[in-house]
């Protein structure tokens, strides 16, 4: 994490980055595809399109980042952010091979973690109470064929 | 039209079965509850309880994600009221005078008038959609290619055009979202693109899926970031029932947010966040103009106090919420707009106007009275004297905003108010302080004060940068723009 005092610590500057990143990866993948010309339009010529002006954005609002210097974006919360999205990736994961109730149960200890103001016995219950109400409305009653149990 | 109230009678008939209506209840309870949590605003709400609503037929699925709809719109509202956070972008602008009416003790006031403005915009609306129904249908039908177009150009543009924030970003998020809706197979030739090879993506980014994310789990993710600035509202709330003076105060700012509210809900890309601002800036500028029209004289008293020094009580509250400094950011420019042209007319009365004896007449006469009354007669006596000084233009806007004044009486201060401009006068209108020399309004300030000293300040730090908050107005109406994208890519598929 950088200072707050850097200089394209700013909206723009990451933002920019962001699409950079997003026209890369786009323009990576759309490598493979067929550009064709403008009458004979393949499928990669409009993405291409697309990604090409994404990318001059992007590395528009980067420069503009790094010679402005606007109000800096607060620090990076990276424990919420990660643990959060790690315990969406556990319940992808365990839902079809443990069971719905091991996945909520494995989701909420995992999100447990994101806030420093969470006490275990909140996140019991909590566990308890969504692996309860999720059994009951969407496989009891909606017949959502997920198994509960592995 | 007669065959658009028998259709709607139609579908009430369909739809007021005990099952339906039941579902609706639950609907209505799953979503308020739901909307209730910060974070979970309608769209990420809806998209959690879709699969609720699968076992059940089209029709009472339909009348239960409407339910849900109507109370997580509604369940936001609450905790903008009560702590501050707009549960989504739309309660944003809820919360800056909501919360302000909570901490004078009035929660239940607010709740019930934004219950009741949500009931009436609602039932409005959804008439007005109704009878405009047939003919937009009926053009519908007309649409070619070439007008679909057109209808997703004008999308984008007015998306740029109303998003708050810089326009290049949003532009920029255009082109995000539109590359977004490039992934999965292409139309002419089937071939995949950009699937990474998943023939989940085949059908393009799940819609839901990219919503929980850019919505749900981002909001989830931001709030626990500003775990440390949130602060309990700890009074308790009395009443839920607003007095009648309150509710004849809010009845007309109600209509003109539905008027407003129908005609940003009708046009593409606009959406309830524009509308949501919109009201709000054009409330406040009404504020605003019939707080300086009105009352001017005794305001700048009140603040200068009698001798002409500034004597400005603690209203500065410290509130480091950035959705509040996002708002000023869309609602500065208006502002500062609003602050010249009434510099220019206070200019103008103090350099026309002789000090004519309606004012003073009124205000002596009625001193020891109520201060209702006495507005009504420094009211009146304003009128008199524009009637004689003003040309028409210029005279029909002070008389309607006079007549607010009067109508709308002490309610419109806590409730239309946005943040007070008096702090703002320039100190060559000190000769303004008129009447604090001939009268003593003592009667005046303490009644007053109450009711105008909780509007809040929005402009005491006016000079920051504004700030727009990562992941909040700013950011998400830009992002917000993605899915709409998504969807009219869709419109054009099909």
């Amino acid at each position: 994490m950088r200072s707050p005092t850097w200089r394209g610590n700013n909206n723009d500057f990451y933002s920019g980055l962001l699409l950079v990143a997003v026209a890369t990866v786009a323009l990576l993948y759309i490598r493979t595809l067929a550009i064709g010309t403008v009458l004979q339009m393949g499928p990669g010529y409009f993405p291409l399109g697309l990604a090409l002006i994404l990318l001059g954005m992007g590395l528009c609002l980067v420069v503009k980042g790094l010679l402005t210097s606007e109000k800096p974006v607060g620090a990076f919360h990276l424990r919420p952010l990660f643990f959060i999205l790690l315990s969406f990736v556990a319940f992808g994961v365990l839902v079809e091979r443990a069971g719905l109730i091991l996945a909520i149960m494995a989701q909420v200890a995992i999100a447990h973690f994101a806030s420093v103001e969470t006490k275990w016995q909140q996140s019991v219950v909590t566990a308890a109470l969504l692996a309860a109400a999720s059994a009951v409305i969407f496989v009891w009653l909606l017949k959502i064929p997920v198994n509960l149990l592995p | 039209m007669m065959d658009v109230f028998a259709l709607l009678g139609h579908g009430f008939a369909v739809a007021a079965t005990p099952t339906n209506l039941f579902f609706c209840l639950v609907g209505t309870v799953c979503g308020t509850l739901i909307g209730v949590l910060p974070g979970l605003g309608p769209v990420a709400t809806i998209s959690l309880l879709l699969p609720a609503t699968y076992a059940l037929n089209p029709v009472t699925a339909i009348i239960m994600l409407s339910g849900i709809y109507y109370g997580a719109q509604y369940g936001g509202s609450t905790t903008a009221i009560l702590v501050n956070i707009p549960g989504e972008s739309t309660s944003v602008v809820t919360a800056i005078d909501g919360y302000k009416m909570a901490q004078q003790g009035r929660a239940g006031e607010a709740l019930a008038i934004a219950a009741i403005g949500s009931f009436i915009a609602g039932c409005i609306g959804t008439l007005v959609i109704a009878l405009l129904g047939p003919p937009l249908a009926l053009m519908t039908q007309k649409f070619a290619s070439p007008d679909y177009f057109s209808l997703m150009v004008l999308g984008l543009v007015s998306a740029v055009v109303l998003a708050n924030g810089s326009a290049f970003r949003a532009i920029a998020m255009i082109f995000l979202g539109l590359l977004l809706g490039m992934v999965g197979m292409d139309l002419n030739t089937g071939e995949a693109r950009m699937t990474f090879g998943l023939i989940e993506l085949s059908d393009g980014i799940n819609f839901v899926a990219l919503v929980m994310g850019l919505f749900g789990v981002a909001e989830v993710i931001s709030n626990l970031e500003d775990a440390s600035v949130r602060i309990v509202n700890r009074t308790k709330i009395h009443s839920i029932w607003p007095s009648l003076k309150v509710l004849r105060g809010a009845w007309a700012a109600v209509m003109r947010g539905t008027l407003i509210g129908t005609i940003f809900g009708i046009l593409p890309g606009g959406g309830a966040t524009i509308a949501s601002f919109s009201a709000y800036a054009l409330e406040k500028r009404r504020a605003d103009l019939v707080r300086t029209l009105a009352d001017h004289g005794d305001s700048h008293q009140r603040h200068y106090g009698a001798d002409g020094r500034r004597a400005d009580p603690a209203r500065h509250c410290a509130r480091p919420h950035d959705h509040l400094a996002a708002a000023r950011s869309v609602l500065g420019a208006d502002r500062e707009h609003v602050h010249w042209q009434c510099h220019a007319r206070h200019h103008q009365s103090a350099d026309d106007r002789d000090l004519g004896p309606a004012p003073r007449g009124a205000l002596s006469h009625s001193l020891s009275d109520h201060r209702g009354d006495l507005r009504h007669r420094r009211v009146l006596g304003e009128q008199f004297e524009l009637r004689r000084l003003y040309d028409g233009r210029l005279l029909l806007a002070r008389l309607l905003a006079a007549q607010t004044r009067r109508g709308a009486g002490a309610s419109a201060d806590g409730l239309c108010a946005g943040p007070d401009d008096r702090g703002e006068f320039p100190a060559q209108h000190d000769h303004l302080a008129w009447r604090s020399d001939g009268v003593s309004a003592a009667p005046d300030q303490p009644g007053a004060a109450a009711g105008l000293g909780g509007a809040p300040d929005l402009d005491h730090d006016a000079d920051d940068p504004p700030a727009p908050r990562r992941g909040g107005p700013g950011m998400s109406s830009e992002a917000r723009a993605t899915p709409r994208i998504r969807r009219r890519y869709d419109l054009e598929q099909t």
